[in-house]
């Protein structure tokens, strides 16, 4: 059962850049899935995004200083 | 790295509990907003390992709990209508109406789909133009931008056999009812961190400043909310009633700008009524009139149901923070997750489902303030 506050985090992999809205598929553990990336833009493949269902809400920044 | 493990860290999570418990002078009383983060607390056991300085006090923020009653009637009284393709996420399947779920009226045969996202619900309506494919649109507002999104692209393509059932809710509005209630004892909150990563945290800046009481905005990982937390005592323990951002890797203090002018060009701000509060003023969002097409109460005529709630489910005091799940007699006897009598025994962020998943063999006990 979809949890819609699991947001999770994933990478980009690819973006179509021609549909509207702007689509791509991100990967996560393996998986990937395609989302509605219309929310965000600077993207590039290999950009972190926390996903809500099938739609990217932000980029995600690289390190996190609590787990050093 | 995998994304959540890193901030699984067991070693790092001793070192912030450590880090709290010796800024704590004393028990602090906080809010966490978000059903999300009270199952984080729950699971891990934050609360436990920080029961010398907090007394956790848990939060309204589960979309599925807070649903009204007569909302879920008119859902199924939709979704029983021969040629209704009725879509939702999965969460909101089990949730009881007065008489019966979703989950039940799918086994009775009526065409009840779980999607992922309200766009697939949308090509749902493509595919099948003689249906009337419905979206429950439940949710704070990180799922309000898709859904705007998906009523916005229906115009756009002329679809017309497909609406939503709107029930969004608002969360500054109701922390303001929280503080603004004269029982609250809550000292500071845990700011949502999915929501702020939509709207940002200007509005609890506002609150901060009206109601002289710190916020920080936290994410959901055991990590985030031990640092969130040792984020919030620091400023307790200091007096001061600022807002902090914990999230940092994910929420900016404008939010997300692209999904706040879609929630502004397709929703517009309405009173909302809240499973077991009652009415909160300018705490939900309506389709604004442009879009009423789209609006499955006004398409479907089920806007005049309404629902009164059984009387043994306590969800009301437990979503207002004002009593435990523990504390409800029909916890884990005549309310399990199998036969829920309310939604926050069935959400997988509601309190009650939080402490049957990993407290309800432990018994309570007493902590001198």
């Amino acid at each position: 059962m979809i949890s819609r506050d699991i947001l999770f985090e994933a990478k980009i992999v690819r973006i179509d850049h021609e549909s509207i809205p702007v689509c791509g598929w991100v990967e996560s553990n393996g998986v990937q899935l395609a989302v509605d990336l219309s929310f965000l833009s600077n993207l590039a493949e290999g950009t972190r995004v926390l996903v809500c269902g099938r739609t990217a809400l932000s980029t995600v920044e690289e390190t996190h200083e609590i787990c050093r | 790295m995998r994304f959540v493990d890193e901030y699984r860290d067991a070693e790092a999570a001793k070192r912030f509990a450590e880090q709290t418990r010796r800024m704590a002078t004393r028990r602090w009383r906080i809010m966490e907003v978000c059903g999300g983060q009270t199952h984080t607390l729950i699971r891990y056991g934050i609360d436990e390992m920080l029961r010398e300085c907090i007394d956790p006090i848990h939060g309204p923020g589960c979309p599925v709990c807070v649903t009204p009653l007569e909302k879920m009637d008119r859902a199924m009284a939709i979704a029983a209508k021969p040629g209704v393709l009725f879509t939702t996420f999965g969460d909101m399947m089990r949730v009881p109406g007065s008489e019966t779920d979703l989950l039940q009226l799918k086994a009775n045969g009526a065409d009840v789909r779980m999607v992922y996202s309200p766009t697939d619900a949308l090509k749902l309506a493509e595919k099948f133009p003689e249906r009337e494919v419905v979206f429950f649109a439940v949710g704070f507002e990180t799922t309000a931008p898709a859904n705007a999104m998906s009523v916005w692209l229906a115009q756009k393509k002329n679809i017309r056999n497909f609406s939503i059932l709107v029930s969004h809710v608002l969360v500054p509005p109701a922390i303001s009812a929280v503080l603004g209630d004269p029982d609250c004892q809550v000292q500071g909150f845990i700011a949502p961190g999915h929501v702020c990563t939509v709207m940002g945290y200007e509005e609890y800046e506002e609150l901060a400043d009206r109601y002289r009481v710190p916020f920080v905005v936290a994410g959901f990982e055991p990590l985030d909310l031990l640092e969130g937390i040792s984020m919030l005592v620091e400023l307790l323990e200091s007096g001061k009633a600022e807002v902090r951002n914990q999230y940092a890797r994910s929420v900016k203090r404008e939010g997300n700008l692209v999904a706040r002018q879609i929630l502004k060009d397709v929703f517009e701000v309405s009173d909302m009524n809240w499973r077991g509060i009652g009415c909160i003023p300018g705490s939900g969002l309506r389709l604004r009139p442009e879009y009423s097409a789209y609006d499955a109460e006004k398409k479907f005529h089920v806007e005049r149901i309404q629902a009164s709630e059984s009387e043994l489910c306590i969800a009301g005091p437990v979503l207002q923070g004002k009593k435990k799940p523990r504390e409800c007699p029909a916890f884990g006897t005549v309310c399990t997750p199998e036969h829920p009598l309310g939604a926050p025994m069935v959400s997988n962020e509601g309190a009650c489902a939080a402490y049957y998943s990993f407290r309800r063999f432990e018994e309570e006990v007493p902590h001198a303030s």
